[in-house]
């Protein structure tokens, strides 16, 4: 009885102990699952880049860091890197601001806010490649509703996805619709965790809207907001669904991601070598992100605690 | 104008202001849905029109004469299933082992598994399909199923909610003589039951609107899922069947909003909770 008893409270060393052997057990499947599906494949990751391999199934030959020469010296691949964070930045700042409002707004009704904020969630699950099937129907210069709606308010018409300079934004335009509803989710949740007192104080100090939103609300929905940011930015670096489905990276490479090249160097050039090159880059800019992250929360609650 | 008179205002503008998003967020889905009803003369009309004139389901019969409609829906639908089981049970039992286990070396695979939290999936992808093709895992649902269905953020989570069980609740049961795999179905499962679904239907939905992994791991016809079948009716270069397309497209995504409208309570708790991913 006492060894059980003490369990949960300290170490305990003897592996062979009946119960705590379950431990080991339970937990098999997770590091099994990190061997062979996380650790083993980044490993090999870096190992391929490496290397020339032509074809899934063929023999690799060791070429040094040949693979990583030759994407520097290729201009498509700086083309790719631009378009990667110019996308970032057309998506994020706007798509997070316009969730924040909406989601302030959300927060200031009683009636029906859960009856919106579900209707907003609704692209959000409709997956990217129907949704990017969509838009594009909707972007077709001469067929498309978008272009009738620009004539109707006396607008010249827009080439949209075929438009060197237009395609980048149009399809940002659509991740900003999607992910609309998945902000306003996440913000909300932090808005509703935000004491009622704080605002009747600032009522009492005749504080107006304005001054609460910028001296009560954004400080504290901070949080949430990093979260979305960083949540957002990970993914939208990683972007290739959209490409893929929208565009196919051009006109020309107006729309070529670092995700759409790492794609096109495997499946259409069968360069596996120069795919996990590209894949490495992509890998690093994610952990540079991820690091600024960490480093944004350790400061933060040294602040704040 | 009154105090209240002018709060009303206020009040009306803003659902008024809601209302029009809820309009701009819908209407695509509208688009699409009403293309999917227009008979081609409709499709071609210039300027558009916004509804059909004699709504047609020609449309849907050519979608079920030409694809396997309910060979990739069963395909998808077994494959979305299938990787939600597995992360549910699994990612709870290793998630209730790191939570509730105090034993020598749980806390570095902890920090291993966070570690993974990082790795974007495509630095796992292009050595994997290498893998598949040498051991003949291409073209089987297995193959597209077994890589993620035990995800790094899946045990996070379920670790998380595992630190909530009251420990008197196991110690009770260990006193009554049940054994650490009782304990683990009979108590741990139904006390984790809210992370259960809200990892469930967010890693159903991720699974199924999966398009890369899927995409190069499923290139025989038979074994496409729903997402990879749209996938191979994209051309930039010849004209697009937009009547086709779209009737394809409502089907693809119908099922996932149906299930969005059964579960939507669940969903958005999940994704409060949870930040959707899988």
């Amino acid at each position: 009885m006492e060894a059980r008893m003490s369990i949960g409270k300290k170490f305990i060393h003897d592996i062979s102990h009946p119960i705590l052997r379950w431990g080991y057990i339970f937990v098999i499947p997770g590091l099994l699952s990190y061997l062979l599906f996380t650790f083993y494949p980044t490993i090999r990751s870096l190992i391929q880049s490496l290397h020339l391999i032509r074809g899934a199934g063929n023999p690799w030959v060791f070429n040094g860091i040949n693979n990583y020469l030759d994407i520097f010296k290729d201009k498509i691949f700086w083309g790719s890197l631009k378009n990667t964070f110019y996308y970032v930045a057309l998506t994020i700042p706007l798509g997070t601001i316009i969730s924040l409002i909406l989601a302030v707004v959300l927060n200031s009704i009683v009636k029906a806010r859960g009856f919106f904020r579900a209707l907003y969630f609704i692209p959000s699950v409709a997956g990217v490649i129907a949704v990017g099937i969509v838009f594009s129907w909707m972007y077709e210069p001469y067929l498309g509703v978008l272009n009738l709606l620009l004539s109707k308010l006396g607008f010249p018409r827009l080439n949209w996805l075929r438009d060197l300079k237009m395609a980048m934004p149009s399809i940002a335009v659509m991740n900003i619709w999607q992910t609309l509803g998945y902000n306003v989710v996440i913000f909300l949740a932090g808005l509703l965790a935000i004491p009622a007192e704080l605002y009747e104080a600032a009522d009492i100090d005749g504080a107006k809207p304005l001054r609460k939103l910028l001296s009560i609300t954004i400080p504290l929905v901070a949080p949430s907001m990093w979260f979305v940011i960083i949540n957002n930015t990970i993914r939208n670096l990683q972007v290739f669904s959209e490409i893929f489905v929208m565009t196919g990276g051009g006109p020309g490479h107006a729309t070529t991601t670092v995700g759409f090249r790492v794609y096109q160097y495997a499946f259409l050039y069968l360069s596996f070598g120069k795919a996990s090159a590209n894949v490495m880059v992509l890998l690093l800019i994610i952990l540079a992100v991820t690091l600024m992250q960490l480093r944004f929360f350790e400061r933060r609650t040294q602040v704040e605690f | 104008m009154s105090y209240s008179t002018k709060k009303d205002a206020k009040q009306i503008i803003t659902y008024v202001v809601l209302s029009i998003v809820a309009l701009i967020i819908l209407f695509p889905f509208f688009w699409m849905i009403s293309t999917a009803f227009k008979p081609n003369t409709d499709i071609i009309r210039r300027p558009p029109i916004f509804l059909p004139t004699e709504p047609t389901l020609v449309h849907f019969q050519r979608v079920f004469a030409q694809v396997q409609y309910f060979r990739m829906l069963y395909n998808s639908l077994f494959v979305a299933g299938m990787t939600t089981l597995i992360t549910i049970f699994f990612s709870t039992m290793v998630g209730y082992a790191l939570a509730k286990y105090r034993v020598v070396g749980l806390n570095l695979i902890f920090i291993l598994i966070l570690s993974g939290l990082m790795i974007p999936p495509f630095t796992i992808a292009i050595p994997l399909y290498i893998v598949a093709t040498q051991i003949r895992l291409v073209n089987t649902l297995w193959g597209v199923i077994i890589p993620f269905s035990i995800s790094n953020f899946g045990i996070f989570l379920m670790r998380q909610y595992c630190l909530g069980i009251p420990q008197d609740l196991i110690s009770a049961a260990r006193i009554d003589g049940a054994s650490e795999f009782t304990i683990l179905i009979r108590i741990v499962f139904p006390v984790v039951a809210t992370g259960c679904t809200a990892l469930g239907i967010l890693k159903f939905l991720l699974t199924w609107n999966d398009l890369f992994w899927p995409l190069i791991m499923l290139t025989e016809e038979a074994n496409k899922t729903l997402t990879v079948l749209l996938a191979t009716f994209i051309d930039f270069e010849r004209f697009v069947d937009y009547g086709l397309l779209m009737a394809m497209t409502t089907l693809v995504v119908l099922p996932v909003i149906f299930l969005f409208v059964v579960f939507q309570r669940r969903i958005i708790e999940g994704v409060a909770l949870t930040g959707m991913k899988g």
